[in-house]
Formats: C-alpha cells, structure tokens, sequence
C-alpha cells in the first residue's frame, strides 16, 4: 500500500499534539502495534517542536510542513521542515544534553531520542534558511497472536 | 484521558501521579504545581507515570530538573511504571543513573 499526506501548520506549540495525533491517525488503516504507534508519536513531537521552538522561536506565524509517505506496508517516511533559524553545527546539536535554550529546562535530548527511536535520520540544514528532517522507521510486523 | 496531576503524602513519602501527556504543553504548568507540592513534606518522592500516555524530552526537562531541587534538599527521587517506549527514552538520556526506578509504588 502506498500512501502520503501532507500538512502545514502555524508554528504554535499546541501544534505539535495535533501533528503527532494526525500521523497516529493516518497510520491506522496499517494496525501498527502500540510501541511503534508511541514510537512514531515521540519522534514527529520532537521534530516538530524542534521546529515550532528552535527554527521560529515559537513565532505563531510560520508555518511547519510535515509530510508522511507509506512506502510499503512497513516502512514509514515522515519530513518536517521549517523555513526558520537552521542549526550552526548539526554534529554539536545532535550531541545528548545540547540545548541552545538552557533556560527552557529541556533535556537537550530532541534529536537523540528521534535518531534512536527511528532507522534512519537525514538532517539538511542551512542557516537562516531553515531545517528538514527525513526520518525513516519500520514497522514490527503486527502479529495477533503476539498481543492477546 | 484528562491531563492533570494528583498527589498523595504517605508516611512522610509524596507521590505524584501524571495521567495522560507529559508533554511541552503541559510542562509549564506541571513544574510550578510540582515545587508547591514538594513545600508540603521534606520525604523523598516518587513520580508515577502508569496512566501516562505520552511524555516526550520536554517531560524528561521536568524530571530532570525535580531531580535536581530535590537533590538540593537531599531528597531522593524515584520513577515508577513508565510505558516501554517512555522507559527506552529515560534510560537513553540517563536518568536511571540518577533516580532510582520501581515496576510499582508500593506504600
């Protein structure tokens, strides 16, 4: 089964819960089993408050594109993108416990946790021009005898 | 689920329960009300995430950074009955080297 969606939202922070529902949602139809489902709801929440926070500075103006493709029945690829700040030094940003918003009280652990929980991350960023994120990660194969 | 937070003060033990997300919009409001709620009892403290349905790194923000006024004050922290996908994101950003971490609460 192939299948893609696409949506774009103003970068407001109370964006991101709707983005990672509409994903869970548009994942559905390919019964994944509830680790991947929270898995996948984890990784476009980092990704997408990574670009509400740190590419738009949480500016409630910009928008956010987020697409999904179903490549077949397992393999799941997700991109956000911002048009904001872009990131200085992927390699530092990627590091556990950077923050460039230390007054935030964040773990620093965005990327880390994305670049964990999915097989595959792409990070192409420039400055000022803004940040894409392509991810990848594929489905356990749903077994029903597994989850009784 | 309603996102909130309760509380209980059990042989000078607090704990604290997260029910539904633990997320960057809710973080906000959960750090002020948890610093009050720490006021009530000088115990150590666990928090409970069996009815959490979702917590992501601005959660583990939260956790980090109770973990460090309680230490201040030489309380422990603990975490309880995180979901496998919540447990797999702690123990990456390291924070079973720090607290300690319980299958259930037990009072």
């Amino acid at each position: 089964m192939k299948n893609e969606m696409d949506l774009s939202f103003t970068a407001k922070i109370e964006n991101e819960s709707f983005a990672r529902t509409c994903v869970a949602s548009f994942l559905t139809p390919l019964n994944p089993c509830i680790d991947d489902v929270v898995e996948i709801k984890t990784i476009i929440g980092e990704a997408v408050s990574n670009a509400i926070i740190h590419g738009y500075n949480n500016d409630g103006v910009s928008k956010v594109l987020l697409s999904v493709m179903i490549e077949n029945q397992q393999t799941i690829k997700m991109i956000v993108q911002d048009f904001g700040k872009g990131i200085k030094n992927i390699e530092e940003a990627k590091k556990p416990m950077f923050t460039s918003k230390k007054e935030l009280e964040h773990a620093g652990m965005g990327l880390t946790i994305i670049e964990a929980l999915s097989d595959r991350l792409e990070i192409i960023s420039t400055l000022d021009l803004g940040t894409k994120l392509i991810m990848v990660k594929s489905l356990q194969q749903y077994d029903e005898t597994k989850h009784d | 689920m309603e996102n909130k937070i309760t509380y209980e003060i059990v042989q000078h033990q607090t704990v604290i329960h997260f029910f539904g997300e633990v997320d960057i919009n809710h973080v906000g409001y959960y750090r002020s009300k948890i610093q009050t709620i720490f006021l009530l009892d000088d115990g150590d403290v666990i928090f409970d995430f069996k009815n959490t349905t979702f917590i992501d790194s601005a959660g583990i923000g939260l956790v980090l950074g109770r973990f460090q006024s309680l230490e201040m004050q030489q309380r422990k922290l603990s975490l309880c009955a995180l979901s496998k996908t919540a447990y797999k994101v702690f123990e990456l950003s390291g924070l079973f080297e720090l607290m300690d971490y319980l299958q259930e609460v037990k009072l």
